[in-house]
């Protein structure tokens, strides 16, 4: 199949996001809307198959391949940037919703991907368009922090960029297809490692919870569904059975409920837990058994659910009240009843309680590590899960809402758009439809493979775990009390040390540029002043420039020293980040040709 | 340590009594289980997990990572 089969569902999208800025303001959500539901229409109805094959510049690409997985991933991505789109349709601003249509359209791009470059291509699209969406914000710590998310992964980027050309270059060919675990060539590992930052595996997972509370409350549930859960999609494609995973897997389970424990600000605490619940399905794709590659799969579809709920009542929190901490808030149940709610669906979907989808997908990534026999998995697992109540089910609810403060004490509320309400009750909804019937997931998993979580122990299990912490937790509830500070996490070092290194380098090298700058500038108004007066030379006159010459060469200095004074540094780093990508790039590409040479 | 209005004599039968419904429901329900493990054999395990796993994620954060990582809210602000 060649030709045309079906609308590629990235199309509405990317088309979506061109048109939106033209339109009128009140057209824009509406737009919006359309596309999403197009898209997920494209999505849902999409044939099996392989279509869409081009050639450029020698490149065979696929745009589409498509099969169980990649339908289940492509439909969650588009109904949740349909809710998404609900849950935004207040915004009339251009910027935020035309970088979401293409961050939208990138996740699907890289899901129907048939070869490694067009997933590449779609990759990028993606990186670009969610920096642009923590950008739009627009304060100076989202700008910064956009700035510090987009070098991260320009690096992630740069490495499955050399990984891909390098496989290729080795005859390892470019579809996308798995990896045999056994023999790995440094060409997977790098691709690996590329995937592992967008994954937010430790210790290339700091950008989360750094970027995703800086953006608008819309943009942060954009961001919270598409990126790690497009990563996790390319892990169960591309490294199923790698053992590594499972321990990277269950170490990020464990890591993000711990931060999560200690953080204030709502959306840290819940950027932590995308960390801890990727955890499950890095471990499930480290598994890589049918039942552990559903689990994953179950739990991504899943995830994307509840962790956008979560995400849309904290920023409904944030809407209401301007604060985005839990030591600032309190006492606020009796005015914004829908919002605890519908939040508590998702806290109890995530904290994987029965009769909710956590439990169902959650239980079967922990039921394939026991048929695995990987008992330090299963305990790490289920002790993530208890962290995970504790710290969204229990605690975040408890001080947002609750807190023992009274209403009198509580911030002033300005009442929560309609649409957000509208748009957690239909995730909510999605996530007890998921838990009470498990079998709509079906048709959305890889494998064929029979698993029923509604069984004595898995129920049993699960419940005792949960009385029990919750028992905990309100015995020692004070000590659990959030308060104001930053966490030191792995983007310490490139925020300080590796800032104050960048500071020098980037010092160097301008100093190096404006150097150049002047030396050309020179040259050319010597060049000038020769080419009028030729004969001044020959007659052996000194050559200088007269004082109107040089005042207006002052003032070609002072121009090129007052360009873009605050951005300079940042652009500069930019630069010189690719430049570093391209040289590592290059160097792999000179080893790998000597290598094969010998 | 506890939380200020919990009275300890009640929280205490509260948990006795969850302890005392678990183990009964596992007496009824739970014999032959799919996977095996070394803790099938230990009775409410799940619940000692998850009341033992709170306290130690709870202590862990709170005493030791806590130290290590707080700094000041306007450590960053510099940059």
């Amino acid at each position: 199949m060649t030709g045309i089969e079906s609308l590629h569902p990235a199309l509405p999208f990317l088309a979506g996001g061109l048109l939106l800025p033209l339109l009128p303001r009140r057209l824009r959500p509406w737009l919006f809307m359309a596309a999403a539901g197009l898209a997920l229409y494209a999505a849902w109805t999409m044939p099996e198959g392989a279509w869409g094959l081009l050639r450029i510049a020698g490149l065979e690409l696929v745009l589409v391949k498509a099969d169980a997985l990649s339908r289940g991933f492509a439909v969650a991505f588009a109904f949740i940037a349909l809710a998404g789109g609900l849950y935004a349709f207040h915004v009339k601003t251009a910027l935020q919703p035309a970088a979401a249509l293409f961050y939208a359209g990138g996740s699907l791009g890289v899901v129907y991907a048939g070869d490694l470059y067009t997933l590449m291509f779609f990759w990028e699209i993606m990186a670009v368009a969610s920096t642009v969406l923590v950008w739009a914000a627009r304060t100076r710590e989202s700008r910064k922090a956009g700035w510090r998310y987009v070098l991260v992964h320009l690096f992630g980027g740069g490495l499955l960029f050399a990984g891909i050309l390098m496989h290729a270059a080795g005859g390892g060919g470019t579809a996308v297809a798995a990896f045999a675990p056994a023999g790995a060539t440094a060409a997977a590992w790098l691709i690996l490692a590329g995937v592992a930052v967008n994954a937010a595996v430790p210790p290339l997972h700091a950008w989360v919870a750094d970027a995703y509370p800086r953006a608008t409350p819309a943009g942060s549930v954009f961001l919270s569904a598409f990126t790690t859960k497009v990563a996790v999609y390319v892990l169960l494609r591309v490294f199923p059975g790698w053992e590594i995973l499972i321990g990277l897997g269950v170490m990020m389970a464990v890591y993000g409920v711990v931060y999560a424990m200690l953080a204030d600000d709502m959306r840290g605490i819940l950027s932590y837990h995308i960390i801890s619940q990727v955890g499950y399905m890095v471990a499930g794709a480290g598994i890589g058994t049918a039942l552990a590659v559903n689990g994953a799969a179950a739990h991504a579809i899943n995830n994307i659910l509840y962790k956008t709920l979560l995400f849309m009542g904290a920023g409904a929190l944030i809407e209401a009240t301007g604060k985005r901490k839990l030591s600032e808030l309190g006492g606020l149940a009796r005015a914004m009843p829908w919002t605890v709610g519908l939040y508590l669906i998702g806290g109890l979907s995530i904290s994987g309680m029965p009769l909710f989808n956590g439990f169902v997908s959650k239980t079967m990534v922990v039921a394939a590590a026991a048929k695995a026999h990987i008992d330090a998995a299963v305990l790490l697992l289920l002790l993530a899960s208890v962290g995970t109540f504790l710290s969204v089910g229990l605690k975040l609810p408890y001080f947002a809402w609750f807190g023992g403060k009274s209403a009198n004490d509580a911030p002033q509320v300005s009442p929560v758009p309609r649409n957000m309400t509208a748009a957690m009750a239909v995730a909510a909804s999605l996530c007890v439809a998921f838990g009470v019937a498990p079998s709509l997931l079906r048709g959305f998993l890889p494998a064929q493979e029979a698993f029923n979580a509604y069984v004595p122990v898995h129920i049993i299990e699960v419940l005792e775990i949960l009385v029990f912490s919750f028992a905990v937790f309100w015995l020692l509830k004070s000590s659990l009390k959030p308060k104001a500070a930053v966490l030191l996490d792995v983007d310490w070092f490139y925020r300080r040390p590796g800032a104050a290194a960048g500071r020098r380098v980037v010092g160097i090298v301008g100093r190096f540029f404006d150097a150049t700058d002047r030396l050309a500038e020179s040259a050319v108004a010597a060049a000038v002043r020769f080419s009028r007066n030729p004969a001044a030379l020959l007659e052996g006159l000194a050559f200088r420039l007269d004082s109107a010459e040089a005042a207006r060469r002052g003032k070609i200095a002072g121009r090129l020293v007052a360009r873009g004074p605050e951005d300079q540094p940042s652009t500069r780093t930019l630069l010189l980040w690719v430049l570093g990508v391209f040289i590592l790039i290059a160097i792999l590409a000179l080893l790998k040709g000597s290598m094969s040479g010998t | 340590m506890t939380e200020k209005g919990v009275r300890p004599g009640r929280a205490a039968a509260a948990i006795a009594a969850a302890a005392l419904v678990f183990a009964a429901v596992e007496r009824i329900f739970l014999h032959d289980g799919e996977y095996h493990h070394w803790w099938d054999g230990i009775p409410l395990f799940y619940g000692l997990f998850g009341g033992l796993g709170a306290l130690t994620l709870i202590f862990a954060a709170k005493s030791l990572v806590m130290r290590l990582i707080k700094r000041k809210e306007s450590y960053y602000d510099r940059d």
